[in-house]
């Protein structure tokens, strides 16, 4: 029996999935979430600044992270809006722009006004070179924002010139190909103009982001669709993330389980083995 | 002159360009680094020997990365494994079919695979497909690679380069496809994910050391044998640091600052 | 001679750069700078001949009926539609938007979701206790998985705090090393790089 288990078709594993991740949704099963130390971190930090303050935002992720991305973003857009920030949205990945746009109609929706407290200001294209040429002089990269506007007719732009001139940069980062990964921007934001670095990270790269939390390299992190529920939670308005915890408890508890099985039936079939070995020795 | 805060960066920055291109210059007057065999290399010569043996193609692919991003180094590396895996492919009459995602990318490795090819004698042999470009999007890049390896019955699939989040999706295509497989990044985020489903791994640094070790070029082996100073500095100052740190003398703290 | 040329470029290229990081001095700083600057402008270039790469292949692809050339020919349908509403419509223009949201995302999407699967399936299959190392690499992973979520708070208490106390110890010390080792050997083919050791840049002199 084991055996057979052991070897069981992918195929029931994806229908058990399927309705480990149904179940949740159809049901409205909700989940106490705890919120962590990290997220607190980052809640704290934007919780500081001061009204008005000049915030980057930058789309370095595609749009196969973006369900996980997005309701990091929208989380801390809302408690930006509630800061009064100037969002100055920009994108390391040539998919980033269109994603801004989407997160960006969540602040407008919260009153704010397109050229006065957020621009999209698109792509930059280089990466690591790309970021460096931004660092020293903005206008060197972009002449104008994603919808055509020349930099100089936006009333936000009037006093930005270098990557000093924002109090914190967030980076909604996938690790991506091509784009600007978590090391560019400490290298090259952080250690040579000492920015303040919040990033927004998928789960997979929590482990990597560790030791710049422990250097202080980046002042916080909101970490996977689980960072997401417990801002939300933070801000006081729970969305996409808080709804998808269910469907990520069922989900992890179903993978616990097989591997726990699969360990049980593994040992089972050894055990088997060896008695049999030592059986046919007598013999 | 020195930008504060960077001094100690740049004359670490010296010493350990002047041990590598040291170490460099002693292989060039004949000195032997010797570095140790890395288990995932032989898994190659297996993977290799098992594709001959079924007559079913191999399938190597450095992953979505260009030439152009400051991850080119470990594009190069992974080039050297190429040109090493088509050489022997074209001595034993394997098919190869090399993947990329990149057009400059595109270009090195045909470049590479042709030289392997004209090295071994056997230019007349090479499959006009034996490189493709499938697309620079990253999952449209693995789905491409996934119908390959379903469709031409790959037996031995080799993914070593700079990889980032297709590389489940392709290494759990290829477990499924019954591919032998071989994995190997720099990226520490990926490198669990080969572990798990991969025969043989090569560990972040081991790209770099291994394709020395393929290439046998006195010159990377001197490179290597530089890098393991860096990294014994690097561990020395770890420990020392440590203890200092314990007894709260700043003094390495601040010099590392400096 | 053009090997030369290029390898010159890039000797210059490369000190540049790094000097200009460690050094102030404001000659070399202003002509970094501008070099900088250009490189965006570069790339964006390589952008517009990665799109013409892609047409030449597929409708090389679509006028010799290559295997599956359907799907070059509905790649170049969708690339056409893409760039003619783009230009004519501008990317915030509701047809842009509906191509990118309801077709172009949800596609990506999907893809990324197909992960799950993959994880769930391999993970059943591979994480087996095998030996010592296997045991505490299941065991560390379990835990860990327990502390994100909700569910492993009902389960037991400690587990978010043995959680973070694996990410913020061993697995800190781990990741510190792996950057190390990677930065060091990431140097070293970047010195080879610049100064024109690499073998496939032609010469290793």
């Amino acid at each position: 029996m084991w055996q057979r288990f052991l070897s069981l078709d992918p195929r029931i594993i994806y229908g058990l999935l399927i309705v480990a991740i149904l179940i949740p949704f159809f049901t409205n099963m909700s989940v106490p979430v705890e919120v962590m130390p990290l997220t607190k971190q980052a809640f704290d930090v934007i919780q500081s600044l001061p009204a008005g303050a000049k915030v980057v935002i930058s789309y370095d992720y595609g749009f196969g992270t973006q369900p996980e991305h997005d309701p990091i973003l929208v989380a801390l857009l809302g408690h930006l809006a509630r800061r009064d920030a100037k969002v100055y949205a920009m994108a390391s990945v040539a998919d980033g722009p269109m994603l801004a746009e989407g997160t960006l109609r969540t602040y407008e929706s919260l009153g704010k006004k397109y050229g006065t407290d957020m621009v999209n200001l698109g792509f930059f294209a280089g990466g690591e070179a790309g970021l460096a040429a931004l660092c020293k002089d903005v206008r060197s990269v972009y002449r104008t924002d994603l919808r055509g506007t020349r930099l100089d007719d936006i009333p936000m732009m009037k006093d930005v010139k270098t990557i000093s001139d924002f109090a914190l940069i967030i980076s909604a980062n996938s690790g991506p190909t091509g784009g600007a990964l978590v090391d560019v921007w400490i290298r090259q934001t952080v250690v040579p103009y000492k920015s303040k670095l919040l990033i927004g990270l998928s789960a997979i790269m929590i482990p990597q982001a560790m030791p710049y939390i422990q250097s202080k390299q980046v002042v916080g992190l909101v970490g996977g669709l689980r960072g997401g529920a417990e801002y939300e939670m933070l801000a006081g308005s729970p969305g996409d993330a808080t709804r998808a915890m269910g469907a990520q408890s069922s989900t992890h508890f179903l993978v616990l389980t097989l591997i726990l099985l699969g360990n049980i039936g593994s040992w089972i079939t050894r055990r088997g083995k060896s008695i049999e070995r030592g059986a046919e020795h007598v013999d | 002159m020195l930008i504060p805060g960077r001094v100690f960066s740049f004359l670490s920055l010296l010493v350990l360009a002047g041990v590598i291109f040291g170490e460099m210059w002693r292989a060039k007057r004949g000195f032997r680094h010797e570095i140790r065999k890395i288990p995932a290399l032989e898994g190659l010569e297996e993977g290799i020997g098992r594709a001959t043996e079924m007559g079913r193609p191999i399938h190597f692919s450095a992953g979505v990365t260009a030439l152009t991003t400051a991850r080119a180094p470990d594009i190069l590396a992974s080039l050297e494994y190429l040109s090493y895996v088509a050489s022997r492919c074209a001595s034993m009459g394997t098919k190869l079919i090399a993947t990329v995602a990149q057009g400059d990318t595109y270009a090195a490795t045909e470049e590479v695979v042709r030289s392997a090819y004209l090295r071994q004698g056997a230019a007349d042999k090479l499959p006009a497909d034996a490189v493709r470009f499938l697309g620079s999007e990253q999952y449209v890049y693995a789905s491409g690679i996934t119908g390959i390896l379903t469709k031409e019955k790959v037996a031995t699939n080799i993914m070593i380069g700079r990889w980032a989040d297709e590389t489940l999706f392709v290494s759990e295509a290829g477990h499924m496809a019954g591919c032998f497989q071989i994995g190997g990044t720099n990226n520490p985020y990926q490198i669990p994910f080969f572990v798990v489903i991969c025969n043989y791994v090569l560990l972040g640094d081991e790209l770099f050391a291994g394709s020395a070790y393929l290439s046998q070029d006195p010159m990377e082996l001197g490179a290597v044998a530089g890098q393991d100073f860096g990294k014994a500095v690097a561990a020395v100052l770890i420990v020392i640091g440590s203890v200092l740190a314990a007894l709260n003398i700043p003094f390495l703290a601040n010099l590392l600052k400096g | 001679m053009a090997t030369r040329i290029s390898r010159a470029v890039l000797l210059v290229a490369g000190l540049g750069v790094t000097l200009d990081f460690f050094l102030k001095f404001p000659p070399l700083n202003t002509a970094i700078s501008t070099i900088m600057a250009w490189i965006p402008l570069i790339v964006s270039f390589s952008v517009i001949i990665g799109g013409i790469n892609v047409v030449l292949i597929h409708k090389d692809n679509i006028a010799k009926k290559k295997r599956e050339w359907l799907y070059s020919l509905v790649l170049l349908a969708f690339f056409a539609i893409t760039l003619f509403v783009g230009l004519t419509q501008g990317v915030s223009s509701e047809t842009y938007n509906v191509l990118y949201y309801r077709i172009l995302v949800v596609c990506g999407n999907s893809l990324s979701g197909i992960l799950a699967f993959f994880i769930a399936s391999s993970a059943f299959r591979a994480f087996r206790a095998n030996n010592l190392e296997a045991a505490l690499l299941l065991v560390a992973g379990a835990a860990v998985m327990l502390g994100q979520v909700p569910f492993g708070v009902l389960l037991w208490k400690g587990f978010p705090a043995l959680s973070d106390w694996i990410m913020n110890y061993p697995n800190l010390a781990a990741q510190r090393g792996i950057l190390i080792a990677s930065g060091v050997g990431f140097m070293a083919v970047s010195l080879r790089l610049i100064f024109g050791y690499s073998k496939i840049q032609g010469s290793s002199e």
